[in-house]
């Protein structure tokens, strides 16, 4: 469970990026993050993981504050950040054993993990190569992977899909479905709606710092009517903002 | 025309940076000042020298001599350092995929490139000629042209050293496809750099001892003959240093041609082997093998949190070529230069007196063991540090730092494992010196035992201050690797405090009086590992105040 509580986050210069959001992401939920550029949403989620901290307001990952037991809090969550260009020098398979070393994660579990998610996910051949000679996509997989070896309860994904294949992106979705399925909470940013549409419990549609809907989409073609499409309702939200 | 110009702009200002990209106005002119500052020194240094020695050549009608000298000494310089700095602009820079697709002619990169090239350069041209023409105007008697050829020549000089290691670059990036991986050229180049560089000061240690009459006669000769030298290698040179100190404007336009020839023969040859050669070069290769199931049982054993980022880290110094040759070389660098010198002046000892009767002696001496303990404190200091490990270990991380923020291990837990890096760097250093010590002055063991442990206490102290200063002003802005360490003020200042530390302890025990040897060396030592556990307590708890606000 992701809880946020009245959270701000102001940088120099007085210009409010978060503005008092408030919500509450359920275990066995999944979230997606919507809103358009410089909306807030990287910022919410640097916060959330506690590469920023917020001016005021609290953040608790499943009841832990991340501000005042940060070390605990990091336990409880994995984070693909929305740049995958992550120590290139070392070899994927490297990475993926850094990553569970610091989650403390058992030999045996992690060596059965990384072989079903290296077949999952087509990385078999490349997990010896270094990452500084992967694809885009193959970066993006590689620190999916990172997170899901851990298998924390909680996932943070900032634009996962960016640069996956549809085969890659299509298994992504179905792991999310499955920890959440399982009593977790998967929290996600996406510029996709049909993504969203499809996989999202709720959704959080952010603009200029505030969270202007927070619910099920259909909670929110009730209260616009007249969008005929996904495009229109989420112009429509984030319009009359 | 108005590309290129548009081009040249854009390189320049997202070229060089020597703070993070962030600070403000003021920080950054006190940046450039400070670094004046540590400049100066030399520049008066060099004024002094050349005014010194400028009368006495005038005599044997050799004025234009020194100027040869220094714009020989100049182009040399570039011509050696622009090997290094070539390659990564012209081919390795992250901008070149972006170029390549814009519709721009090969000539308007490569002359936009090769501009920010001779721009950089001004800055090494300007601070050894200013000096020289200052010491020339003192000396007096120059002609009324020698300001405006001088500024001409000041302009000029960069641009032919820099077409001969473009083209050199340019033909090995054509036909040897080798030197495509942008790793593997990296490393290669910049081995090969240290190796020439220490050759050539020993080659020229010796010329120094032996060809002393040689250079002598040539002097005697008269009529600037000394120049014919420098001609061989940088044909312009003679020209514009007669251009200058005589007033010859024949000789300017003589020397501006070979410039502006060179340039027509670099950008010919590059309009039609640029493109070819800068297409396809990349970073990195992959094997695409599958990991066998015994690699990948090997590879998953748990460890534990200090082990695995000690490993990342050690594994990224090595891998990466600026670190590996600005970090890893310098552990080993001192320890081989000293072997290579000890080596050298051998036989020096052999033939007066005996070494270990001289040793045997000087272990007499009352509080010897007191000079090799402050020794050990200056070496720890110095040779614990100059590895820059522990100066660069938050710079080193960039723009993706932000994963020591959410990875779950602490950030006092992850600074001192960055800081154990540099200090097992700085021990392994003081250690190869040792040994090589221990090679050619035989004295007890047990000395080399009081230095290695002394040293590891000052190595310690060394790696705090200098993670300290990281963690003050990291380099996090930056597009390659190589600016962490290169062109990082937080290295730089770590630095000159090791290297003053160093002399200080040095100075000050040298002139100690023989009897407070003893009793002061104690406290010293006292003094040393208080505070070198006391520095690492507080540096774990600055890291995570520093973090938190990062």
């Amino acid at each position: 469970m992701i809880e946020l509580k009245h959270v701000t986050k102001e940088f120099s210069g007085g210009k409010k990026a978060v503005d008092d959001i408030s919500c509450t992401i359920n275990d066995g939920e999944i979230v997606g993050f919507i809103g358009p550029n410089g909306a807030g949403k990287t910022t919410t989620i640097k916060m959330i993981t506690g590469v920023l901290n917020p001016n005021e307001g609290e953040i608790l990952i499943n009841g832990i504050n991340i501000v005042k037991e940060p070390l605990k809090a990091k336990m409880e969550f994995g984070l693909v950040p929305d740049q995958a260009d992550i120590f290139l020098r070392l070899k994927g398979i490297e990475y993926l054993n850094f990553i569970a070393d610091m989650y403390e994660i058992d030999g045996a579990i992690r060596k059965q993990r990384i072989h079903d998610l290296a077949e999952t996910f087509e990385m078999s051949t490349a997990l010896n190569d270094r990452i500084l000679s992967y694809s885009h996509g193959m970066r993006q997989k590689i620190v999916i992977m990172a997170v899901l070896i851990c298998d924390p309860r909680v996932w943070i994904l900032d634009e996962p899909m960016t640069g996956l294949d549809p085969q890659s992106s299509f298994r992504l979705k179905e792991k999310m479905r499955e920890h959440a399925n399982r009593g977790n909470t998967v929290f996600f940013s996406t510029h996709v709606l049909e993504v969203a549409e499809k996989l999202c419990d709720k959704v959080a549609i952010i603009n200029h710092g505030k969270i202007v809907f927070f619910g099920t989409l259909e909670e929110c073609k009730a209260m616009h009517p007249n969008s005929a499409t996904l495009e229109e309702l989420f112009l429509e939200v984030v319009g009359n903002a | 025309m108005r590309k290129y110009l548009t081009l040249t702009k854009i390189l320049m200002k997202s070229g060089f940076q020597v703070t993070d990209g962030k600070s403000k106005r003021w920080f950054k002119l006190f940046i450039y000042l400070i670094l004046f500052a540590c400049c100066l020194p030399m520049l008066v240094l060099l004024y002094f020298g050349i005014d010194s020695i400028l009368p006495l050549y005038a005599q044997m009608d050799q004025t234009a001599t020194i100027l040869g000298s220094m714009l020989f000494f100049t182009c040399m310089i570039i011509f050696f350092f622009s090997l290094f700095l070539i390659p990564s602009i012209f081919y390795f820079s992250s901008d070149l995929e972006i170029l390549l697709a814009l519709p721009l002619k090969s000539i308007h990169i490569i002359a936009a490139k090769f501009t920010v090239c001779v721009i950089y350069e001004y800055l090494f041209s300007f601070s050894v000629l200013i000096p020289t023409y200052a010491a020339y105007l003192h000396y007096g008697g120059m002609p009324m042209t020698f300001l405006p050829f001088g500024i001409i020549t000041l302009l000029l000089i960069p641009i032919f050293p820099l077409v001969l290691s473009t083209i050199f670059t340019i033909l090995l990036m054509r036909f040897v496809p080798f030197f495509k991986n942008r790793d593997r050229f990296n490393l290669i180049s910049s081995i090969l750099l240290i190796v020439v560089g220490m050759s050539y000061s020993l080659f020229m240690n010796g010329q120094n001892t032996q060809d002393e009459s040689a250079i002598l006669m040539n002097i005697i000769a008269g009529e600037n003959s000394l120049l014919q030298f420098f001609m061989k290698l940088f044909p312009m040179i003679p020209f514009f240093a007669r251009a200058v100190v005589e007033g010859s404007i024949l000789d300017l336009a003589e020397g501006i041609g070979i410039c502006v020839i060179a340039l027509i023969v670099f950008l010919t040859l590059g309009r039609f082997l640029y493109f070819k050669g800068a297409i396809g070069s990349s970073e990195s290769t992959a094997a695409h093998k599958q990991m066998s199931t015994k690699q990948l049982q090997k590879n998953s054993r748990k460890r534990s949190k200090t082990y695995a980022y000690l490993k990342k880290e050690f594994k990224l110094l090595l891998r990466t070529p600026a670190y590996f040759t600005n970090c890893i070389l310098m552990i080993f660098l001192f320890p081989i230069i000293i072997l290579v010198t000890s080596v050298l002046n051998r036989g020096e000892f052999t033939e007066g007196f005996s070494l270990s009767d001289l040793l045997m002696e000087v272990e007499q001496i009352d509080g010897f063991i007191a000079y090799v303990v402050f020794i050990a404190m200056a070496a720890g200091f110095l040779f614990g540090t100059l590895n820059q490990i522990s100066a660069t270990s938050l710079s080193r991380e960039g723009k993706q730092y932000t994963i020591m923020k959410y990875i779950p291990m602490s950030y006092r837990d992850q600074i001192h494992a960055k800081m154990l890096c540099g200090v097992i760097g700085g021990i392994v250093s003081n250690l190869c010196v040792a040994l090589v010590l221990a090679l050619f002055l035989p004295l007890s063991w047990h000395y080399y035992i009081i230095y290695c442990i002394v040293s590891a206490i000052t190595t310690l102290i060394g790696n705090t201050y200098c993670m300290f200063l990281d963690l003050l002003k990291p380099k996090l802005i930056w597009e390659q690797e190589v600016s962490a360490v290169k062109q990082n003020l937080g290295a730089f200042i770590a630095t000159m405090i090791s290297m003053a530390l160093c002399f200080s302890i040095l100075f000050g025990c040298f002139y100690l009086p023989q009897h407070l040897l003893m009793p002061v060396m104690i406290a010293a030592v006292v003094v040393m590992v208080l505070i070198a556990m006391l520095a690492y307590i507080l540096i774990g708890k600055y890291a995570e105040h520093k973090m938190r606000k990062l």
